[in-house]
């Protein structure tokens, strides 16, 4: 394990998280999106205001996190993907900057007419964003990224293995969006939205499981790097994930929903994890490992010297907000 | 101070001896390096960096005096809050503190043209060579542009309504007549039972 390899592990720490806390919150969006009318959807999208709302723009800590450690740790790779995947990036940026503000104005709206217009592009603009950036991991681990950068265009996020890595990623924020939803629906003590989250939520967990081992097969020819590494070292992965996501359904089954959190955290951790593991010592597949990337040794020793600052900084005050947020004390607030 | 550079010439300066010697230096003789110490090859575009900068600066020195002229006449028992026109200059004031910063903001990026990083990194060799560039130039126009809509409509909106007496300003998810409770209340009920 080399200095390199720490950065490198450090930053996909940082993925993992923005997939879990990011991925619920965009997740959120797909239950905004198909709440019905306003009249039959207003108690959901009340629900998802109330649960979203004090985490709003929280999670894009994270992502900041990745682009700086990847921009300063890693800066010819970074130089590499964003000269390559900057149609993908630019559209998931859009939608992040999109998503927020609708979000905000939503909250605020005069009429329902507007409350309506700016809440379809808060939800519409929640999927969008991870499934471009879900291609961008697809673009990476099927090395399609030349490590010297100005890939092709559009290929590069427009394929097979890329394709499934957005709906992986629109998949997994949907399954995590469905279990907390339902369990803060739950814990509000609202039975019929609870109810009605449950049965959504099993239908989505069987669909994002079937969309995640289904991916395995365009993987499977378009990724071969990936392929060997996900029967290889990343394979105990793969069936954290599986044995977890089970678990998760049959615990929203009967009705254990705060549990029913952690191990739906735990089956899209192991996912994210499997593809990390899987494409290990490559950081652009096939053409620049995390030796060959890393930027100054100098460089390297003082990201780790943030990273810790940053984790003690950071970490305390956001548990903090999300045991506000996941307990009682804020739903009856 | 002012002025406009033409065909090379400074026209309509108004000339202050010594002042820019102390600011820059410390000093009242020692030359403060000016653009003839540049080639022609790495000059900024110098007419609007040198406009944005005296711009921010006046609008600076204007909000300062203000300040210190309300309080000036307060402190001489006159209250300005009673005087129209002043009244006028406040309202603008926070337009103009935008337009401040807009034009810091054109001073520090113009004015450091051609260079992305000083003598490192020219800007025609750190853009992306791909000339569909303008597209998303344009996209991100009209991203912004429909932002600034919707933040000036719900903005304005708010304002009206608390001024119209609304404290609450409720999220209109559903219908106003809605009979279905909503988080808020049922957990409320909930606390109090």
């Amino acid at each position: 394990m080399t200095l390199a390899d720490v950065v490198a592990a450090a930053m996909f720490l940082g993925v993992i998280a923005y997939a879990l806390l990011g991925g619920a919150d965009f997740g959120s969006g797909f239950y905004d999106l198909t709440a019905g009318s306003s009249r039959r959807g207003g108690n959901l999208r009340t629900l998802i205001d109330h649960s979203i709302g004090p985490v709003w723009e929280a999670n894009h800590v994270w992502l900041i996190y990745i682009l700086v450690i990847w921009w300063t740790g890693f800066p010819a790779a970074f130089a590499a993907a964003t000269t390559t995947l900057f149609i993908p990036l630019a559209l998931a940026l859009a939608g992040i900057v999109l998503r927020g503000a609708s979000f905000a104005f939503r909250k605020y709206a005069a009429t329902l007419a507007q409350a309506r217009l700016f809440g379809a592009i808060f939800a519409g603009s929640s999927l969008i964003t991870p499934f471009f950036l879900g291609t961008v991991a697809g673009a990476v681990a099927s090395g399609r990224v030349p490590a010297d950068g100005y890939g092709d265009r559009v290929r590069s996020w427009l394929n097979p293995t890329s394709l499934t890595g957005g709906a992986l990623a629109v998949a997994t924020c949907i399954f995590l969006a469905g279990v907390f939803l339902t369990a803060d629906a739950d814990r509000a003590g609202l039975v019929e939205l609870s109810e009605q989250l449950r049965r959504r939520t099993l239908g989505v967990g069987v669909a994002t499981g079937a969309v995640i081992f289904a991916g395995l097969y365009p993987v499977w020819h378009d990724a071969p790097v990936l392929r060997r590494g996900l029967v290889g070292t990343a394979l105990p992965l793969l069936v954290i994930a599986a044995v977890a996501g089970t678990l998760t359904l049959v615990l929203v089954y009967r009705r254990r929903y705060s549990v029913a959190r952690f191990s739906a955290a735990s089956a899209v951790g192991a996912v994210v994890a499997g593809w990390g593991v899987g494409q290990y010592p490559w950081l652009l597949v096939d053409q620049a490992t995390i030796q060959d990337a890393a930027g100054a040794h100098a460089t390297l020793a003082g990201l780790l010297v943030v990273v810790a600052l940053a984790g003690v900084v950071v970490l305390p005050p956001l548990g903090y907000l999300f045991w506000l947020t996941q307990t009682a004390s804020w739903t009856r607030s | 101070l002012g002025g406009l550079l033409i065909d090379g010439e400074v026209r309509w300066a108004l000339v202050i001896p010594r002042l820019g010697s102390v600011i820059a230096r410390n000093s009242l003789t020692a030359p403060v390096p000016g653009l003839d110490t540049v080639p022609p090859s790495e000059r900024p575009p110098v007419n609007i960096t040198h406009l944005a900068f005296q711009s921010m600066v006046a609008v600076g020195t204007l909000l300062a005096v203000s300040v210190a002229i309300y309080w000036l006449t307060r402190w001489r028992g006159y209250d300005l809050l009673g005087n129209r026109w002043f009244l006028r200059f406040a309202s603008i004031a926070g337009l103009l503190a935008i337009v401040a910063l807009e034009c810091g903001w054109i001073a520090t990026e113009v004015g450091r043209q051609p260079w992305t990083v000083w003598q490192v990194l020219r800007t025609k060799d750190a853009a992306n060579p791909w000339s569909g560039l303008w597209w998303s130039y344009i996209g991100v126009l009209i991203v912004y542009l429909g932002m600034t809509v919707g933040a000036y409509v719900v903005l304005r909106s708010m304002a009206r309504r608390w001024r119209g007496g609304e404290e609450d300003l409720p999220s209109p998810y559903g219908p106003a007549d809605t009979t279905v409770p909503t988080v808020e209340t049922v957990s409320s009920e909930e606390s109090r039972g």
